[in-house]
């Protein structure tokens, strides 16, 4: 039997998605069939001296074995699924958990006002399959401890209308940065209530998935996000669907991003905000039902 | 058989039904004790069940009927609890039975019934045999089956058997620029022992591991220490109480009454409690004398489909504010993931609590004394912080908890999930 990433692979046709370990059978999870497929699985030595010790390419080759296609919607850099920083109608599957971190430079932070970069931690959960809960803390970075400064806590909550079924796209209504601990608003950051349509075509080999949404500023904040008409699309390739380019106007810039999925759980996040600054975030996400 | 008694059951009269069911059960009764030495079955169906670890044991049966009682103490999970009860004993089920049920306990007290009346046919891999995989629901004869339940002697009694529950104790706050998330970690051992059925002592300290909080946090001090009562009165209510020192730097005493209808999915509660604060540091118990009268009345409804219970209730806090309590927490399987909210004396304030399973999903038997990992890991987080406004005396915790997760729907949904699997 020849060498396999993770044991012995099981002979035959119809098991070709099964290794043994120690003789008991597993099925294969996705991102080993991805590596059987590249044939990298079988001998990860090999495969770096097949591309002549060359790290960079080898680290490249590597993040591409791991990578898979991108389940719901990943998260935008306000933590909720989107596309760059916009938030989308994608919803993730119900009892989906995920949190990440995002670093957004200081010209695209307006909570800031312009002048440090902010580190934001988040973390949503689809409590109902039509309801998801967000959370978002986000520290400014580079404050002298003298300010007693903290972070900023803002919760969000995304209430699903419409599925997209036929002609008819995915609907969702968002309340950012919902529940503020000063009554006023003046501690609210982030505010916005929109309501956003997404609807995913495909053509030929290629997934596109237009996103158009309107906020309002209903809930009284000192700073808002996505106040008017907002919108963009994202590009993925069917067969490579743990890729994923955006572009996207905010309602107050142009942004482009790209995601790729990795190890079923992983997003990582690279993005251009104003076609000027860069931005990069990682989250990860599990199912709560799949894991308890 | 089986249309008679739909017939019964929507008979306009209730004295009728009530006859009937009297009847029924007196022949039930009659039969059970009038075949107990003929039927073999018993003693290994009750072999099986304390073997497993399960206390409390009772299994009587004849031709077409099987009682069942248990309490479960090995499994985290209340639900895999009872199905194995129900899986163990089914190869020992008659193949003529007719009708079976299972009454399950928690510390000595019974809760709830569950009856089955039809089951799948299975033939055992083990040793080629035709068993019965019963399917059961909850039962509407509970009070009838209890009663009939209590004229027996259990096998492997949970009195006088103690747990020591190592729980991890962790609280968290908004610190500064420099230490945004300022955190206190403890470990919380507590001695958890049934002194007789529904009388639990329960009485914990705390071990600090690391303190950015208060400064007594930095001392070993008492954790919850209190006695808890529990006892069904009959008709689906339950008297519960609480006399100790409990979390929130609090103690007194709390009494409620809870009742059970629609078999579980609509759950009422009214409680009362009388408390004062009280704290240890470094070692000294500080207390002033007790002034707060708290009451509550609540409701709790379960969404089936959802696995959701949705609660609201009118309460009285410590600080002596009226105000509302709206709550909403969900299974996964085994974590339940909760929001609240709370409005009193005109301030909102609202937040997520969490139960993260912790290992094992099942523990040793329990002889005298078993140590163990805490089942599940509680987390709550506040929104508002500096804030007196809404709080509520966390007085009987234990019972609270237990009457979430074996309540009669929810456990019957995870069994209707586990026998569309088992098919």
């Amino acid at each position: 039997m020849r060498p396999c990433f993770l044991g012995t692979p099981i002979s035959g046709r119809r098991q070709k998605n099964l290794y043994s370990i120690c003789g008991a059978s597993f099925q294969k999870s996705d991102w080993e069939k991805n590596a059987d497929r590249l044939s990298l699985g079988r001998n990860i030595y090999s495969l770096k001296r097949a591309i002549g010790g060359n790290s960079a390419v080898f680290g490249i080759l590597l993040l591409l074995m791991f990578t898979n296609a991108v389940s719901g919607g990943s998260p935008s850099l306000t933590g909720m699924p989107g596309l760059v920083h916009i938030p989308s109608a994608d919803f993730m599957r119900d009892g989906v958990i995920y949190g990440g971190v995002n670093l957004i430079p200081r010209q695209a932070l307006p909570y800031s006002h312009y002048s440090n970069d902010g580190l934001v931690v988040f973390g949503a959960m689809t409590f109902l399959p039509f309801l998801e809960f967000d959370l978002r803390l986000t520290k400014q970075l580079g404050i002298p401890p003298s300010q007693h400064h903290t972070v900023d806590r803002s919760p969000s909550v995304r209430l699903k209308i419409l599925r997209d079924k036929g002609w008819r796209p995915a609907v969702v209504i968002g309340f950012q940065d919902i529940f503020s601990t000063v009554e006023r608003g003046e501690a609210r950051h982030f505010g916005s209530t929109f309501i956003v349509a997404t609807k995913i075509y495909k053509i030929n080999n290629i997934l596109i998935s237009p996103t158009l949404g309107y906020g309002l500023s209903i809930i009284k904040a000192s700073q808002y996000e996505f106040i008017g008409l907002f919108g963009g699309a994202k590009f993925q390739l069917f067969s490579q669907r743990q890729f994923a380019l955006s572009i996207e106007y905010d309602s107050a810039s142009v942004n482009v991003g790209a995601d790729i999925s990795m190890l079923e759980m992983m997003n990582l996040k690279c993005a251009v905000l104003d076609l000027k600054y860069f931005s990069i975030g990682a989250s990860m996400h599990f199912n709560l039902f799949g894991v308890f | 058989m089986t249309g008679f008694l739909q017939n019964i059951n929507n008979a306009r009269s209730l004295s009728v039904r009530h006859l009937f069911y009297s009847i029924l059960w007196l022949f039930a009764a009659h039969t059970l004790f009038a075949n107990a030495l003929q039927a073999p079955q018993h003693t290994q169906m009750q072999r099986v069940l304390a073997a497993d670890g399960f206390e409390n044991v009772i299994a009587r049966s004849n031709d077409s009927f099987t009682l069942l009682v248990f309490e479960d103490s090995r499994y985290r999970y209340s639900a895999k609890g009872v199905m194995r009860a129900v899986i163990g004993t089914s190869p020992d089920l008659p193949l003529s039975t007719a009708h079976s049920f299972y009454i399950i306990k928690k510390y000595g007290v019974p809760l709830f019934a569950l009856e089955s009346n039809s089951f799948t046919p299975m033939t055992s891999r083990a040793n080629n045999r035709r068993i019965l995989l019963p399917q059961p629901k909850p039962s509407h004869r509970s009070a009838a089956l209890i009663a009939l339940s209590r004229r027996f002697d259990s096998q492997n009694p949970s009195h006088f058997k103690s747990d020591l529950v190592i729980h991890p104790d962790i609280r968290m706050s908004l610190g500064d620029y420099a230490n945004p998330i300022a955190a206190q970690v403890n470990i919380m051992p507590e001695l958890r022992t049934q002194l007789f059925n529904g009388l639990v002592l329960s009485a914990s300290i705390i071990l600090p591991l690391y303190n950015e909080l208060e400064t007594w946090g930095d001392y070993v001090r008492l954790g919850p220490t209190s006695l808890n009562y529990l006892a069904r009165l009959g008709d689906g209510f339950f008297l519960y109480a609480a006399a100790g020192f409990f979390r929130g730097d609090r103690y007194g005493a709390q009494a409620g009454l809870k009742k059970f209808l629609l078999s579980g999915s609509l759950v009422l509660d009214a409680r009362c409690g009388y408390s004062g604060y009280s704290l240890m540091d470094k070692g000294r118990i500080k207390y002033a004398d007790p002034d707060a009268l708290t009451f509550s009345a609540s409701t709790t409804y379960f969404m089936r489909p959802l696995q959701l219970f949705l609660s609201l209730g009118a309460h009285r806090f410590i600080y002596k504010d009226y105000g509302l309590k709206f709550q909403v927490y969900r299974f996964f399987h085994d974590f339940q993931f909760g929001l609240w909210s709370v409005v009193a004396n005109d301030e909102f304030n609202g937040g997520f609590q969490f139960s993260l399973p912790l290992p094992p999903k099942r523990y040793r038997p329990r002889n005298r004394m078993r140590v163990r990992m805490a089942s599940y890991f509680n987390w709550s987080y506040q929104a508002k912080r500096n804030t007196i406004n809404g709080s509520r005396l966390r007085a009987n915790e234990l019972t609270d908890e237990m009457f979430i997760r074996y309540n009669p729907r929810y456990i019957d949904s995870k069994l209707t999930f586990f026998s569309r699997r088992i098919k």
